[in-house]
């Protein structure tokens, strides 16, 4: 087999073929061409290389999944948690949090206490925040 | 017996014992075979964060879809059918983004390149990265029936019976992503097509 033949059939030759192993005429000449083995040796070594790369893309990629048994309106049903499923939650609550205390004003326990206006009584040891709301009558105290 | 076989030796009792309301049972399933969903899905995508989508996807369709698993084809392929229809579902809802492998995840590309020589890693790792990217640019048949025989060691009949298809055209794609896959990397020695040519 010449070499300009050989180079064709690496292109396409079964990955047991390239390391020299069979009788076919690939093989052989594999055997007796240093330049065409070289040739083969880069093409198993990349193929190597690529299955290594899919085989830690996978390994790497392992979610840890668990699953939960909930009940929701009567009726059962399974969820499958996944963390990042929890961080986007997690996530989501703080960005609706973060919505609705926009335009409130948070003070001081002392400062709220001294505020005209409807008097509550603040648990000990909690701070409190007053949100003002679009009727004029109506302010939400809330102590955390 | 392949690796896909003793894959389904361990898979087929949990999914038994899945079916008959074991959740711990599941949790050992899902953990069990992500792996190779996943695998799976970066073959049919050829994108990590599509592989990810689609191998979560299969996992809550195989909660979801597990008591309709009857045993009258291997669970593996069962499963394989499953992700497949996902990830091309996946794909036509991603079709507007934009086309290949932009993106390489450089966890593959470290991790593939395992020659001591640092000046050697470079290169191997370059080369990775254009292979990969190159993987990634194949046509979708060609790109499963090359992971699934080349780099997952199933032999063309297996491959062709997994993806129902004439094991002749499992050829056909097969040698042309191994042209492509292989060209690319010749192409980047190029001593060695000097070599050649002299």
């Amino acid at each position: 087999m010449k070499c300009t033949d050989a180079r064709q059939a690496l292109l396409i030759a079964d990955p047991s073929e390239l390391v020299g192993g069979h009788a076919t005429e690939v093989s052989r000449h594999l055997r007796d061409c240093s330049g065409c083995a070289a040739a083969a040796a880069a093409i198993v070594e990349h193929t190597d290389a690529l299955r290594r790369a899919l085989v830690a893309s996978a390994a790497s990629r392992h979610p840890g999944v668990t699953v939960r048994h909930t009940a929701k309106r009567g009726r059962r049903r399974w969820i499958v948690a996944v963390p990042a499923l929890a961080a986007a939650g997690l996530a989501a609550v703080l960005f609706m949090s973060d919505t609705a205390y926009r335009g409130t004003e948070i003070v001081p326990a002392t400062r709220a206490a001294q505020t005209p206006g409807p008097l509550v009584d603040q648990p000990m040891g909690t701070n409190v925040a007053v949100f003002g709301t679009d009727n004029p009558n109506i302010v939400v105290v809330w102590f955390f | 017996m392949s690796e896909l076989e003793r894959l389904n030796a361990r898979l087929e009792p949990l999914v038994r014992r899945s079916q008959a309301g074991d959740r711990d049972a599941f949790n050992e399933l899902a953990d069990e075979c992500h792996a190779q969903v996943y695998r799976w899905a970066l073959a049919q995508t050829g994108h990590p964060d599509d592989a990810d989508d689609v191998a979560q996807d299969v996992l809550l369709r195989l909660h979801a879809g597990l008591g309709r698993y009857r045993s009258e084809s291997r669970f593996t392929t069962w499963l394989y059918r499953v992700t497949r229809n996902v990830a091309v579902n996946h794909q036509r809802r991603q079709r507007r983004r934009s086309k290949l492998g932009e993106r390489v995840d450089a966890a593959m590309i470290e991790a593939a390149a395992e020659v001591p020589d640092p000046a050697d890693t470079l290169h191997q790792a370059d080369t990775v990265e254009a292979i990969m990217v190159q993987f990634r640019e194949l046509p979708r048949m060609q790109r499963e029936v090359f992971d699934l025989v080349d780099l997952q060691g199933m032999t063309p009949s297996e491959a062709s019976a997994l993806l129902a298809i004439n094991p002749n055209t499992v050829r056909a794609h097969l040698f042309r992503a191994r042209k492509t896959i292989r060209s690319r990397i010749l192409e980047r020695y190029p001593a060695l097509v000097e070599d050649h040519r002299t």
